[in-house]
Order: C-alpha cells, then structure tokens, then sequence
C-alpha cells in the first residue's frame, strides 16, 4: 500500500536520509526502527508531506505522492499520531476525537466509530469531559491514536507509541495495536522501543545513520547479533 | 538523619486526590527510585516539595527544616533541585549560558559574577559529557542532549538533593547506560536523589531502594529485586509483558 | 583587555564626542531633531528593560513618561525648585509609581499584562486631567530656560545612561535572571530567581528612565497637558523603534530608534500622509523579514530571501 524508494531528505543543506526504500503491505503491521538521530522522524515528515525530499518517490497504492503538501496527503488516507501526543489540551477528548474525524461526512458513520473507539479504550470513556490536557501520558497516548483512527484512515503512521510509558500502559496499547491491526488497520509503527515493536509487526526495517540497514521479518531480526546488541541491550 | 522526611504529603485539586499521604524517607547519598503507571502522580509529588503546588497536607523537612509552603526559588535556594519531565530549556540562550544561569542562581553561596559562572558551567558541561555543544544553541540540540542539558543546569545549582523526572525518556539502551553511569557520578559528588522513571532497566541499576505509587497512594517501597517482583506491583505497573520477558 | 575589545569602546567614544559637538556645528533645527531623537531612544531603551529583557511587553510605559513630565513641571512651577533637583525628583517618583504599580500587575502574563498596562496609562491621563495641582485640563507652563543647550545635553546624559543599564544588564547576574524569566518563568523560578522582585525592579527601572526623559521633556516643550503627555502613540513608537532596532540587545533600540526617527522626519517633511502610515508599514515589515530585528541581521552580516521565504511559509503553516 505504501511504497517508499530511494528517498534521501533533509534540512536545508544538511541530509539526513540517504536513499531508503521500504514497503508497507495492505492490511500489515510494519516497524521502523532506530535511535535518536537516525533520521525516522525525518522519514515521517517526508512521507507526510511536511519535508520535500530531494530525491526518490512515495507512493500510496499506485498514486505517486512526492512532495505532495500535507492535507492532500490527509484526504488520501495517511494519519500520523505525532511523538509526543500533539493533542488539543483546552479541548475535551471527546472534542479531540471528533477533531480526529474532522474530514469525514458521515454523521453515522463518525457515531459508530466513536462508539467502537470507546469501547476499546474504557479509560477515554470514563474521561470523556475531561481537559485531554489535564490527562497523564498513557491517557494522552490513547486519546492520540483513538483521534487518529477516528479519520478512518486507510495507513494509521504511530511515531514514537512508547515514548514515556509505564510499562503497563504499553502493555493495553499494543493489545489495542493488535485489535485494531485485526480489524483490518494498515499500521505503520516508528519506534525507538525496539522489542514493543518487534512484538507487534511482522516485518521489520532498522534505520541507521539515515540509511536502512536491516530489514526482513521482525523474528529473524530479534536473533541478529548486531541488533540485540546495540537494541535490546542483550 | 534522613536528608530528606516527607510526612503524609496530600495533594487534592477540587475533591480529587492527586497525591494521598505519602510519607517517605530520603537517606544522605541514597538514590531512591519512584516507580509507578502515568497518573500515579508521581510528578505531582514532585512538584509539591519543590513548592510548584501548594501543598493541601503534609509536612516535607529538609535537613531539618520545614519546606512546605516555601515558594519555588527559596527551596533551590535550599539546595533542592529538580529537572522537569518536559524539558524547559532557556531556547535563545546558548548550552553555556543556560548552564550558567543555574550557576548564578540555584543554592546560596553560589558565583554572583559571569566570570566564575562561566567556569562553573563549563566544569559541569565536562562533568555531564556536553561540553563540545557549549556554545550550541538550546533549541539546536537533539532529544538526548536536552535532557543532558537539563541535567547540567540542575547540577549547576549545586543541589543537595536532585529530583530527575523521567530524564531518560527517548533515550536507546546505550544512551541509558551513559545516564546511569552519569547519575551515579552525581551521587558519588554527595547528591541525595530522587529518580522518576519508567525505564526499568535504568531504574533497577540505579536505585538503592524504590518507592512504587498507584492512584496517588504509596502502593510499596524497598529494595528493587523485592518491589520489582511484587506481584502487587507487577499487576499495577508493569505489565505481563515486561514479567514475560524479565522470566525469559 | 586585547586590542578587539577596544574598538567598540572607542567607537562609542567617538560617536559621543562627535555627538556633543554637534549643537555647535549643525543648525537649531537639527539639535532640536536631536534632541527628539535622543528622547524617542531613551523610551525604546527604557522600554527594552522589561519588554526585551524580560519579556513583559509593556503598553503603558507613557505612564511613567507623564508621572515624570507632571513632577518636574509642578516642582518648578509650584514650589521653583531648579532642573537639577526636580529632575531627579521626577525619575525618583516615577520609578516608585512604577514598582507600585508593577507589583500587581506583573503577576499577570503575556496580552492579559498588556492590557493592564495600557489601562494604566489611560487612567492616568484620566486622573491628571482631573487634578487641579497638575492644572488639569488646561495643563501647565514651564517656566522659560536660560539655557536651551541644557537639554541636549541633559537628554545625551540620559540616553548614554539608560544604555549603559542596558549593557550592564546583559553582564550581569541580574540581567541572566530577566533573561531566564523572559525564556522561562517556571524554570527561571525553579533554578532560585526570586522572579516578583527582580520583574518589579525591571519593571521600576524602566519606569525611573521613562520618568526622567518625562521631566526633560516637559522643561523642553514648556508647555504640558495630559493628551500632550500621555500619548499611545508615544508607547508604540517606542516599543516598535525596540523591536525594530532588536529587542533585548543594548544597541538595538538605540539603532531602532535612530532608523526610524530619521526616516519618520524625512517622510513628514515631503508626505505627510505617508509619515502616518509609516509606523503600521515598520511593524508589518519587521515581522515580515526581520523578526528579531535590525541589529540582528548585522549582527548575521546576512539577509538572505531565502531566510525571508522560510519565514513567510512557517507562518503560513
């Protein structure tokens, strides 16, 4: 579904992808994974259309978006949930679920979501009035991809989904990753965690340096050698 | 005598309890680590005995000494210092000069001209490996750094006691050896500390004991191997994921 | 101290010794202009105080102007006291009024500061206007000077002084902790800055400036009523000849107003339309361009379109 190749960005004259190339298959979970300073965040800006890349194309299904700006990107299907939440803090969560669905026509179709949304977050629902602000980070993380999903989007884009978690709290969120992959949700996961994320997808590329160094099914690369060393620190 | 007494600290906003009795202990030297799920209001806990929250209960004595209803700058001026969870670095100010910021200000006693705020800062950019971005801009650094910087202006105010807030948030597993190396440096300086994570390959090296909180109530405390193999503690903070894999 | 540092020193030197004798070599208009001039620059840098330093953009520094202007005029029209104590007198009271005044208002932030400001210089247009000691509507007049070059040189004194302050507030420990308010308060508080009192001083000092160019002007003109006095346009002029100039720097509001007066002047003396207008085009172009103001863009030796290009689509964005 969505096909990156040989793309190379940066800022200004600094690059920081060097040619990456990697494929997101209709109805997979697929992991992006590096450490600070690889260069994912600069991937995503470039996917999602906030970067123009200087070389190399993205493509959603067989349409060529490149450098296409971000809310045409939007309409055709992609939705980031941002590192670091990003959510609306003055409004309620339900007002940022609804922002969520902010393109969409369909009055019943945004009423049933909701409900789906609240029921597979019980924890949104009791705090549904509340300051989406005023909620800690695992609340704010919920509230983030419930928004996300809410624009049904075709490609749900999760940046950084552990970043500042109590263990625990990663533990409902990847059970509701996997429900929502289930229910038929392309999920495109950026993380530095590398074992949630090799937990969750299947296929799995490493970033390194701005350049994809490893890639392939996410359970032969938890046994390579260089990536439980410098990943999971075994 | 403990650095640092905290007794039956109560934080309420309108009915709702952030923080519930929570009493502890902070021995001299001891680094003391604060676990628990988002919301367990660890750093409002923080933030009421560095006096960024009007206390509703509860007494907090430092060295003896009463801290509760003192304003933010009197208790750094105390010795009693903190990093935020959310880094607030001065943005258009250099790495140094933000550093010495904390130099000029921070405990009593401290440099009162540039000159020697200006060494001290740089002595403390040495000490937390960010000299080399000294005359970076703050708002040029990346995740890592920050948090490094953060640390540094902290370290600055020559604290007696360091409250760290989630500091290693972002960071890959070798950036966290270096932070857990760095953190015990600091308390081998004489820093008494009190370290928020959620990292807990961070927190099991680091702590001497580990306090856990839950829905603002003290839940345990201990040494880590006990607490972290609470059961209690595994079901309401950690998660099967993270038993399944500390099993494996 | 190397050679680098002497030159700036010297260049200021220089530029002052020429400055005092100008009166001698241009003509009364001109030293007129000047005076203006160095009037308009001690306001921008006394308002760089707390609006560039600390980062409380105050709207109502005219106040301060005004309370200077009206202690001046009635310590010499109603109890004679000479220049050289009424003076000090004006910026004295000016300065109290102003930490008075702070104390409550610099509790508040950002646009809601602002207004309140702004509020304040109108009430006291509105209480002057009502009091029969500063001559209330009808206002006051100065008793005439013996010697008109007092002002220039008076002003000059002022001005060199308010920049002075400034240059020592960028040196000093009190200068980082108005720095680190302006960045951060929280943090600024959390790292020991007793931010109420050092935002009161900030804000006292500007005000004693503000008071002392006041009780100049006032002797200057001859003649004082509250409109004259406290004019709006007299804080915009000033706040935008800081920013212009470069907002928290020492040279900055000195440049901005310098710049602005100048051209201000010149558009007056052939469009006067267009010298009304001037003021709205400065502040669409400073945001447009140059943000963070003239000396700033000096200072980078650069002026790219590019950099114009980025901040025009980070705006759109």
């Amino acid at each position: 579904m969505l096909e990156v190749k040989g793309l190379s960005a940066g800022y200004g004259d600094v690059q920081i992808l060097r040619e990456v190339s990697l494929a997101v298959d209709d109805g997979e979970i697929v992991t992006l994974v590096g450490s600070n300073g690889s260069g994912k965040s600069t991937l995503l800006n470039a996917i999602c259309g906030i970067i123009r890349p200087t070389a190399g194309l993205v493509r959603l299904d067989s349409t060529d978006i490149t450098g296409w700006n971000s809310e045409a990107i939007v309409a055709r299907g992609i939705t980031q949930v941002p590192e670091g939440r990003r959510l609306f803090p003055t409004m309620t969560v339900h007002e940022n679920l609804l922002m969520g669905a902010y393109r969409r026509r369909d009055g019943q179709g945004i009423e049933r979501d909701l409900e789906w949304m609240y029921a597979m977050f019980p924890r949104l629902k009791e705090r549904q009035k509340q300051q989406a602000g005023s909620m800690s980070g695992g609340e704010q993380q919920m509230c983030a991809i419930a928004r996300g999903l809410m624009a049904k989007p075709r490609i749900l884009i999760l940046d950084e989904l552990s970043l500042g978690l109590a263990p625990i709290m990663l533990d409902t969120l990847v059970d509701a990753m996997q429900k929502i992959h289930r229910e038929g949700t392309t999920i495109f996961l950026v993380e530095q965690d590398v074992a949630t994320a090799f937990d969750l997808a299947k296929t799995g590329y490493v970033l390194e340096n701005g350049r994809v160094v490893l890639s392939g099914p996410t359970a032969e690369l938890k046994t390579n050698p260089h990536v439980k060393r410098a990943y999971l620190g075994l | 005598m403990p650095i640092l007494e905290a007794r039956l600290v109560t934080k309420k906003f309108g009915g709702l309890a952030a923080v519930s009795d929570i009493s502890f202990d902070l021995g001299e030297g001891e680094i003391l680590g604060l676990i628990g799920p988002n919301g367990s209001g660890k750093t409002t806990l923080v933030n009421v005995i560095c006096g960024a929250l009007p206390r509703t209960a509860g007494n907090v004595r430092f060295k003896g000494g009463e801290l509760m209803g003192l304003p933010t700058h009197e208790i750094s001026r105390l010795g009693v210092s903190r990093t935020f969870q959310v880094v607030k670095p001065f943005r258009n100010l250099t790495v140094l000069e933000n550093v010495m910021v904390g130099a000029l200000f921070g405990k009593t006693g401290g440099a009162r001209d540039l000159g020697t705020a200006r060494r001290e800062a740089e002595a403390v950019l040495e000490f937390v490996a960010l000299a080399h971005r000294a005359r970076a801009q703050a708002d040029g650094l990346n995740v890592p750094e920050r948090k490094r910087m953060e640390l540094a202006r902290a370290l600055a105010m020559r604290p007696t006691v360091l409250f760290l807030d989630e500091v290693m948030a972002g960071l890959n597993s070798a950036e966290i050896d270096a932070a857990v190396a760095l953190i015990k440096k600091i308390r081998g300086r004489g820093v008494s500390l009190i370290v928020i994570e959620h990292v807990m390959k961070a927190i099991r090296s680091l702590s001497d004991r580990i306090m856990v909180l839950f829905h603002g109530e003290k839940l345990t405390e201990g040494p880590p191997d006990d607490v972290l193999n609470n059961p209690e503690v595994v079901a309401a903070y950690l998660g099967r994921r993270y038993a399944e894999r500390a099993r494996a | 101290m190397n050679g680098a540092r002497w030159l700036p020193i010297a260049a200021c030197l220089l530029a002052l010794a020429v400055l005092a004798m100008a009166p001698a070599v241009v003509s009364p208009f001109m030293t007129q202009f000047l005076i203006n001039l160095f009037m308009l620059a001690v306001l921008a840098e006394s308002w760089n105080i707390v609006g560039g330093f600390t980062g409380y953009a105050s709207f109502g520094n005219v106040a301060f102007f005004g309370v200077g202007a009206y202690t001046t005029g009635i310590l010499l029209t109603k109890s004679g006291w000479p220049l050289a104590l009424a003076l000090p007198a004006a910026g004295a009271l000016a300065m109290l009024f102003a930490a008075l005044v702070g104390m409550p208002i610099l509790r508040l932030k950002g646009h809601y500061f602002a207004i309140a400001t702004l509020g304040v210089a109108e009430t006291m247009r509105e209480v002057v206007y009502n009091l029969e000691i500063t001559g209330a509507g009808t206002g006051l007049v100065m008793p005439i000077a013996r010697t008109p070059l007092l002002f220039f040189y008076v002003m000059l004194a002022i001005l060199v002084a308010a920049t002075l302050t400034n240059w020592w507030l960028s040196r000093s420990r009190f200068g980082y902790g108005l720095v680190a308010i302006r960045e951060d308060e929280d943090a600024a508080a959390a790292m020991g800055i007793h931010t109420a009192r050092y935002k009161t001083l900030a804000f006292a000092l500007s005000g004693a400036f503000a008071g002392l160019a006041g009780g100049v002007f006032a002797y200057w003109i001859t003649f004082i009523d509250p409109d004259g006095v406290f004019k709006v346009t007299m804080t915009i002029q000033m706040i935008i000849m800081a920013v212009f100039g470069g907002a928290g720097t020492i040279f900055g509001p000195l440049l901005g107003a310098l710049v602005l007066a100048s051209v201000s002047e010149l558009l007056s003396t052939q469009l006067v339309t267009l010298a009304e207008v001037f003021n709205g085009l400065v502040v669409i172009l400073v945001v447009l361009f140059m943000p963070k103001g003239l000396s700033d863009v000096i200072r980078r030796r650069s002026f790219r379109l590019r950099d114009v290009a980025r901040n025009f689509r980070e705006y759109r964005i």
